[in-house]
């Protein structure tokens, strides 16, 4: 903002200085009399001018402070309740939660999802800190505190997808398997009713041809 | 002849009996039933069990006087959750939290504490609190507290310091919302559910 101003001045005295060579610059006696007298021969343009600037500088130095207040606005800095760093580490640690959660529920080990459970608390802790240090006025320690909570979240995150991917790769694996066995198992019940079913008629079809034997021999 | 083709025909209705039941079962092997999902919420006094929250059970709360509680949280829900407790300070009128449509109380949190925790943990959150300051206003009583070292002033006020009541609200990070909210929802009937405490207490200045 301040370069902003020193720019301005330069610029307003550069213009001024140029408008008093460009008018008529009769006497350069007295510097004094001379804006007095320029305003009177020369009223007319000069105060126009002068009007023009006015408005220029009006405009700049309403840029100016349109520029800080927007600088301000987007200024990775705590400000006020809960400033960017703050709630951008709050929704990395969501995202966090959600791959744990998701994670979890696709059967990811127990172990797995207590070490990354933990660790999701430490970025629980840490932005719980900086919500503090934001309270008493310590911005830096704020923004600092949500910026580890935030690479912690990230990292967990990063966890939470990798084992759910691997969890979810093996699970579709087992569920194949387990289905693909489904014929197999069919065909041994199959095969295995059907050797049952013959192993029973075979005495009863040798019986019969015993006696169809006895009998033809008691025939003979 | 005759009797192997019957045989046969057995055969291929064993088979297809055999991988029916077979498919089936393995469906319900590989699809557990959907459980109940809740959790539990309990405050305990100071000595770990539901009694002794006052100071010879006198639920008159004098200035200085230090109360120590424990809030404890189960998950139950079947998987890892994001839980937040939040402690409130309400009077007679303050509207209650609902659990049907998950409306919390009206009056802004003393403390929240949140944590990840895992199926079937429980989670005890020690509160220590006391009345620092019973300001009085004729009749009307409002209080400055602290709880867990934190200097407090709650919005409500008592009629002659009676009917105050500290409120506890089970809150949960829904995942797919992103959104902390009151209650939580119940995966086998996809209803919101919520659960809440009090405990009721008077304030007196002397």
């Amino acid at each position: 903002m301040s370069s902003c101003l020193n720019e301005y001045v330069e610029r307003l005295h550069c213009h001024s200085s140029q408008g008093l060579r460009g008018h008529e610059l009769e006497s350069e006696s007295s510097n004094s009399s001379l804006s007095s007298r320029l305003s009177f021969r020369r009223g007319g343009s000069l105060g126009m001018s002068r009007l023009a600037e006015a408005i220029v500088a009006s405009l700049v130095l309403l840029s100016a402070c349109s520029t800080a207040a927007a600088s301000s606005a987007l200024n990775p800095r705590i400000m006020g309740t809960n400033g960017p760093p703050i709630d951008e580490a709050e929704q990395r640690l969501r995202l966090a939660y959600a791959a744990l959660n998701a994670a979890d529920e696709l059967g990811v080990s127990g172990a797995e999802v207590s070490v990354l459970a933990n660790r999701l608390n430490n970025a629980l802790d840490l932005l719980s800190d900086a919500r503090v240090f934001e309270k008493i006025g310590n911005g830096t320690a704020a923004s600092e505190y949500a910026s580890r909570s935030g690479a912690i979240s990230d990292s967990v995150r990063e966890d939470a997808e990798d084992f759910g991917e691997r969890t979810s790769e093996a699970l579709f694996s087992k569920r194949f398997a387990i289905f693909a066995l489904a014929p197999v198992v069919g065909l041994i019940g199959a095969v295995v009713f059907y050797l049952a079913y013959r192993g029973r008629r075979r005495p009863s079809m040798e019986k019969i041809l015993r006696m169809g034997i006895r009998r033809k021999q008691e025939d003979g | 002849m005759v009797s192997a083709s019957k045989g046969f025909r057995w055969s291929v209705v064993v088979f297809v009996a055999v991988t029916l039941i077979y498919t089936g079962a393995a469906y319900v092997y590989v699809t557990p039933p959907p459980r109940e999902s809740l959790f539990r919420l309990y405050v305990l006094g100071e000595e770990k069990m539901f009694e002794h929250y006052f100071p010879d059970e006198n639920a008159t709360v004098k200035p200085d006087v230090a109360l120590r509680w424990y809030v404890g949280v189960t998950n139950l829900m079947g998987s890892v959750q994001c839980v937040a407790v939040k402690a409130k300070l309400g009077n007679a009128t303050t509207q209650s939290p609902s659990g049907a449509d998950g409306t919390p109380a009206p009056v802004p949190a003393l403390i929240e504490l949140r944590r990840v925790l895992l199926d079937n943990e429980t989670w005890e959150i020690p509160l220590a609190w006391k009345v620092i300051e019973v300001r009085q206003d004729g009749a009307v009583v409002s209080l400055v507290l602290d709880v867990n070292g934190v200097e407090v002033e709650p919005i409500v006020h008592a009629i002659s310091g009676e009917n105050f009541r500290m409120m506890f609200e089970l809150w949960t990070l829904t995942p797919g919302s992103g959104d902390m909210s009151l209650g939580w929802i119940d995966r086998s009937s996809g209803e919101r559910r919520a659960t809440w405490l009090q405990v009721w207490f008077n304030v007196t200045a002397t």
